[in-house]
């Protein structure tokens, strides 16, 4: 058996130069899956963890936090020190200031400084139960002068900042010497030491005591139990299972490796039949030869596991390098938007090639089952077509109990994964329909077109053929196809009600963000009108949930009832009997408008029944949030960080009366916002639209290379035809028009599926992963747009090598019948 | 003592920088933002001790501890040795709403035969959850406290709190402080070169409850006490020290340690206490200490069996650990454990072994 299967691969050895183009599009095909998947993974990796990184905080171990209720009692060092000395001894003190800072050039950057009681930091890390884990700050620099100022080195990169530069804030003040260090979790917050810190600023307040445990399930009772009434505990947003924007981009990058695990999955798989199918005849001289059936399995499953493994090993050092070449716009991205710092350059090598390899064993096991199970089927059989018919009705019934299945999961889906599941049953239902649809739209073309048009006939007869035998490229190109369209249509619908949601929401000609923005308030010029953006937190079904004003104003009101899409009761909402909610709050708690909730508002011990009278949109946000009018603040403690100006006045006029009042701000124009926001949007998904071109473009690559394949075999049909009169230019009409209509039927068969993967996507998706969804637009640019791209794509890399097959000389295309 | 020289390393590691080169860096970056650091105190030969003020903080020297051992008993006669200390370090930087200048370092541990707790604290003072106050006496770090009910330190509660156990303790004394060395004034070589304030009470009877994971235990025995501060630092010839607090079942106190100098002789030297608190320092040639029967216990290996021999008052002792395992693993790490005597006399007491 072993002599007869190394026989059996050292005769496909030999035969490795004929077999040069397929398998070099088996090579191509594991090589780019592997590239592929391993950038996404390379990616996603970075990504996840940059934004646990950045949701977990500057201390690991830190699941829970102290906070003050309100502002007007706040948290002190006293505060601290009382709990201590309780006995809380897991507790850090943190306090923070945002502050212009100035480098030795003269350069300004505003920046978040964080103090920090590293003497805290150090008895957990040398406390005797080890699971604290409150242990990832270097101390060195914190503990004892001379003071340190840290900053992560990525951050540091980005804003051009290195070791020992001296930062001074326009008041003179100068910081600690900063020091760069490998701390990711900083993200784009400076650390200090608490005292330093507040000999610098005057800190009468403390942002936060972070708790460090074991675990989030740690027991917290004691400590909730001793808090004075003015403090409570909060939850770090990594307990809850994070629901910002981070995830939607995790999830996105997740569903994108998925799908382009799939395509490859086909491509190899096409890839493999085509080598297999050519190399059918020496299969069949080595049986005739003694040589058994299990050896010939045995010797391609072990090329075939060789090829893969080396492949792979390729693959993974092309997705790194496409990861590395990519690090600086995507740690670009997340910092800008998550306020981490990922270092993508950080790859753990062998981690990845042994997860990749495994990945690509399993993947291509199960690619090649087919192929090899063809082998042993058809070697034993002279025929070697396909029974069309019954393969038609195969790939119809198949795909239509797939989607069945898939319609039934998502009825009865209330988990994610299930959901998740089920789409993956659509796209492969869709795509099994459209192969098997393919050959019958094809023939019944063929009966419509005049019989007087005999090339044309034919071209369309021969596509049923070619179909056939690329029926699996073709599996792999309906999928991209079909998360082409979905996705595209689904982050088109999200960027336009994006947009139409900033355009409605956002009433004021000018936007200020400051942490001091109070004091702003009371000092504003003549001509210039302020709304205030307060906050405050309620509690409803005993869990907080923020509480923001909005303004009565007219202006106001028209832009909610357009963003929310409904006749709001504003005398209800002024009497304070009524409240708009968020989508976000409305899915979790299942309200809809006209529906009551239970709300606790600030001072006052029972809840209050409020009727909903409008759910808004608010995208991106992971919280719930309730709407109150002003006028319900002026007996509650609250915050505010923004600040809306309404004005006839220039820019300059704004930007002179802000600096009057000397606290750091950030002012934006109304137009500047949106656009900011926007950009923020587009440059989110640009990673995750570049991963569903290349998606596409490596079904693309299959498919070509299969009918590129077919073609070189088809010769004596050619060599046929052009013996019968039809000129090199009729025949490559013919050709270009065979693939053309192929792929264009094969594009608008996924067309339905990839609409209704968008639907799906919006509608289900996204409400179970983020409890909120937005209406699906369908954009006629956007539909045709994809589809024109991935058809100019394919024609044009079509057109060189018909081009040049149909050059060849009569006596040339004769050659092949001798 | 003994906790001077565990000190001095760990004031070296921790404040080195901030008391010898304070920091020209941070002058020149702050400079006007910063007071000039006061200049620590030194020990003089002619300072009287004098209670109970020097009970209190004396922020200006370096380095100070407040530290008791005690070995206590069940109704059952099951022992649970423990240690309290308290470590103040003067920091070298001024006074900030998060910093008044000085650090403070809790230890405390608690040992039964199976089972150890320890655990290490860190606190700036000025925060509110570490510092002594004299009036009443009060040493405290978070939840570790000695509360004095006068400006004295006796009568006090003592409370330590670990994961799963906790003491609560009351303490009196039964004799009068004992000033080492002369008049209070303790070397720590053979030149005289270190040196410290150190002052002990040896006559502490201790009563209380400990719990263990929810089981109250009421206990009572006997505790010895330190205070010593200074600011004369040991050289880095340092190897590490012995240190020994024991009572003599005639009554007699018994406190010696062995210096461990790279390159020098040893320096040895001590106090015997009669029991009603009267002094005689023990000179270096008066006393021998020599270490055996070496056990490796984390890692290093530590002399489980000590002969101290001081022929001039007919004390030749065997002192053993109660049991092997009595090391403090925190950031600074050292054994510190319960000892029984026999020989010539028998008894029991505690001993600090670092540097090994």
């Amino acid at each position: 058996m072993m002599h007869n299967t190394t026989q059996f691969l050292a005769t496909l050895l030999k035969r490795y130069r004929r077999d040069g183009l397929r398998l070099m599009l088996v090579f191509a095909a594991v090589v780019i899956g592997n590239a592929g998947l391993v950038t996404v993974i390379v990616l996603n990796d970075a990504a996840r963890l940059s934004v646990e990184q950045g949701n977990r905080g500057i201390l690991s171990g830190v699941y829970h936090q102290v906070v003050a209720k309100t502002s007007s009692q706040p948290l002190t060092k006293s505060d601290y020190a009382t709990l201590r000395r309780a006995g809380f001894e897991q507790l850090v003190a943190t306090a923070s200031v945002r502050t212009p800072v100035l480098t030795s050039e003269g350069e300004e950057h505003v920046l978040s400084i964080q103090g920090i009681d590293s003497s805290a930091i150090l008895g957990l890390q040398t406390s005797q139960s080890n699971a604290r884990t409150g242990a990832d700050v270097p101390l060195d620099g914190l503990l004892q002068p001379p003071y340190q100022t840290y900053i992560d080195k990525g951050f540091a990169k980005h804003i051009g900042l290195s070791e020992s530069a001296l930062l001074t804030t326009p008041e003179g003040k100068g910081l600690p010497t900063l020091k760069v260090i490998n701390m990711p979790t900083l993200g784009r917050t400076l650390l200090v030491d608490i005292a330093p810190l507040s000999a610098r600023f005057a800190l009468s307040e403390l942002d936060a005591l972070l708790v460090v445990s074991d675990s989030p399930q740690s027991d917290i009772s004691q400590l909730h139990n001793a808090l004075p009434s003015h403090l409570k505990l909060s939850t770090l947003i990594d307990v809850t299972e994070g629901q910002g924007i981070g995830s939607g981009f995790e999830l996105n990058l997740l569903a994108m490796t998925l799908l382009m695990y799939i395509v490859c999955l086909f491509v190899v798989l096409n890839a493999l039949q085509l080598l297999h199918a050519d190399r059918l005849p020496v299969y069949r001289i080595c049986r005739q030869l003694g040589v058994p059936l299990r050896a010939i399995v045995t010797g391609c499953l072990v090329e075939l596991v060789i090829l893969s493994l080396l492949c792979a090993l390729a693959g993974v050092f092309v997705g790194v390098y496409f990861a590395k070449a990519l690090a600086p716009s995507i740690t670009e991205l997340l910092s800008g938007l998550y306020g981490v710092t990922g270092d993508l350059n950080a790859v753990a090598m062998v981690p990845l090639i042994v997860k990749t390899m495994l990945i690509t064993l399993v993947g291509v096991s199960i690619a090649s089952w087919l192929p090899l199970h063809g082998i042993n089927t058809t070697l034993g059989r002279l025929d070697t077509e396909p029974a069309q018919q019954g393969k038609v009705t195969g790939w119809l019934t198949g795909g239509g109990c797939l989607l069945a299945a898939s319609g039934v999961f998502l009825m009865l889906s209330t988990s994610l994964m299930i959901s998740l599941l089920a789409m993956g049953m659509l796209i492969l239902g869709g795509m099994a329909l459209c192969i098997g649809l393919i050959p019958v739209l094809l023939g019944a073309l063929k009966h419509r077109v005049n019989a007087s048009s005999p090339l044309l006939h034919w071209g369309l007869s021969h596509s049923v053929k070619i179909s056939a035998y690329s029926r699996i490229a073709f599996c792999a190109f309906v999928i991209a196809v079909t998360a082409n369209i979905g996705m595209n249509l689904m982050v088109t619908s999200f960027r336009t009600a994006t947009e139409q949601w900033l355009e409605h929401r956002l009433v004021a000609d000018y936007y200020v963000y400051s942490d001091y923005a109070g004091q702003f308030i009371s000092t504003e010029p003549a001509g210039v009108t302020i709304t205030s953006r307060k906050r405050t937190e309620g509690e409803l079904n005993s869990a907080p949930i923020p509480i923001y004003s909005y303004p009565l104003s007219a202006p106001f009101k028209h832009a909610m009832q357009k963003s929310a899409q409904t006749a709001i009761d504003w005398q209800a909402f002024s009497k304070g009997t009524g409240v708009l909610i968020n989508q976000q709050l409305a899915y979790r708690e299942g309200l809809a408008e006209g529906d009551s909730l239970m709300l606790t508002v600030p001072n006052e011990a029972t809840p209050t029944s409020l009727r909903v009278l409008a759910v808004y949109p608010d995208y991106g946000n992971p919280a719930s949030q309730v709407l109150m009018p002003d006028a319900a603040f002026s007996s509650f403690e609250f915050d505010i960080t923004v600040l809306g100006i309404t004005t006839a006045g220039a820019r300059a006029d704004i930007e002179q009366w802000l600096d009057s009042v000397g606290q750091p701000y950030r002012l934006y124009d109304r137009q500047g916002l949106i656009a900011l926001s926007l950009n923020a949007f587009d440059r989110t998904f640009l990673i995750t639209d570049g991963l569903n071109i290349v998606t596409l473009l490596v079904a693309t690559f299959s498919l070509l290379t299969s009918l590129l394949l077919f073609s070189m075999e088809d010769q004596p049909t050619r060599a046929l035809l052009r013996s019968l009169g039809v000129s090199a230019k009729q025949l490559r009409n013919a050709m270009l028009l065979q693939y053309g209509v192929l792929c264009a039927v094969a594009m608008l068969l996924a067309l339905p599926f990839g609409v209704l993967l968008s639907f799906l996507l919006i509608n289900v998706i996204n409400v179970q992963a983020f409890q909120w969804s937005y209406p699906l637009t369908i954009p006629f640019s956007t539909l045709t747009g994809s589809l024109l791209v991935t058809a100019l794509v394919i024609m044009l890399a079509l057109l060189i090598p018909i081009n040049k097959l149909s050059k060849n000389s009569l006596a040339e295309e004769l050659r092949c019948l001798r | 003592m003994s906790a001077l020289r565990f000190c001095v390393l760990t004031l070296s590691m921790l404040f080195a920088v901030a008391c010898s080169e304070q920091s020209s860096t941070e002058s020149r970056l702050f400079a006007g933002l910063q007071s000039a650091n006061p200049v620590p105190g030194r020990v003089t030969k002619d300072c009287q001790i004098v209670f109970p003020a020097d009970h209190g903080a004396h922020p200006e020297f370096a380095i100070e501890w407040w530290y008791l051992t005690a070995n206590l008993y069940d109704d059952q006669g099951q022992r649970y040795p423990l240690q309290w200390t308290l470590f103040r370090f003067y920091n070298g930087t001024s006074a900030t709403p998060w910093s008044d200048g000085q650090f403070y370092m809790a230890h405390a541990s608690l040992h039964t035969n199976e089972s150890k707790w320890f655990t290490e604290r860190f606190a700036r003072g000025g925060v509110g959850n570490a510092g002594v106050e004299n009036a009443p006496f009060t040493a405290y770090l978070d939840e570790l406290r000695w509360q004095s009910q006068s400006e004295d330190l006796f009568p006090a509660s003592l409370n330590a709190s670990f994961e799963n156990a906790s003491y609560q303790l009351t303490m009196q004394r039964t004799g009068p402080y004992v000033l080492h060395g002369n008049g209070g004034v303790s070397s720590k070589s053979a030149s005289g070169e270190q040196a410290s304030y150190y002052y002990s009470q040896p006559f502490i009877a201790l009563s209380g409850r400990i719990d263990i994971d929810g089981k109250q235990i009421d206990v009572h025995g006997s505790g010895w006490f330190d205070h010593e501060w200074t600011s004369q630092y040991l050289d880095n010839r340092t190897l590490g020290w012995d240190w020994f607090s024991l009572h003599l079942n005639n009554g007699d106190k018994l406190m010696v340690f062995n210096m461990r100098n790279r390159g020098e002789q040893q320096f040895v030297t001590g106090s015997l206490i009669t029991p009603d608190g009267q002094v005689t320092p023990l000179a270096p040639e008066q006393i021998s200490i020599i270490g055996s029967d070496i056990k490796t216990i984390e890692g290093r290996g530590i002399p489980q069996r000590w002969q101290i021999t001081i022929p001039d008052h007919d004390i030749d002792i065997r002192v053993t650990p109660f049991k092997a395992d009595q090391w403090n693993n925190g950031f600074f790490s050292y054994y510190e454990g319960a000892v029984d005597v026999n020989g010539t006399h028998h008894g029991e007491g505690f001993m600090e072994l670092t540097g090994y």
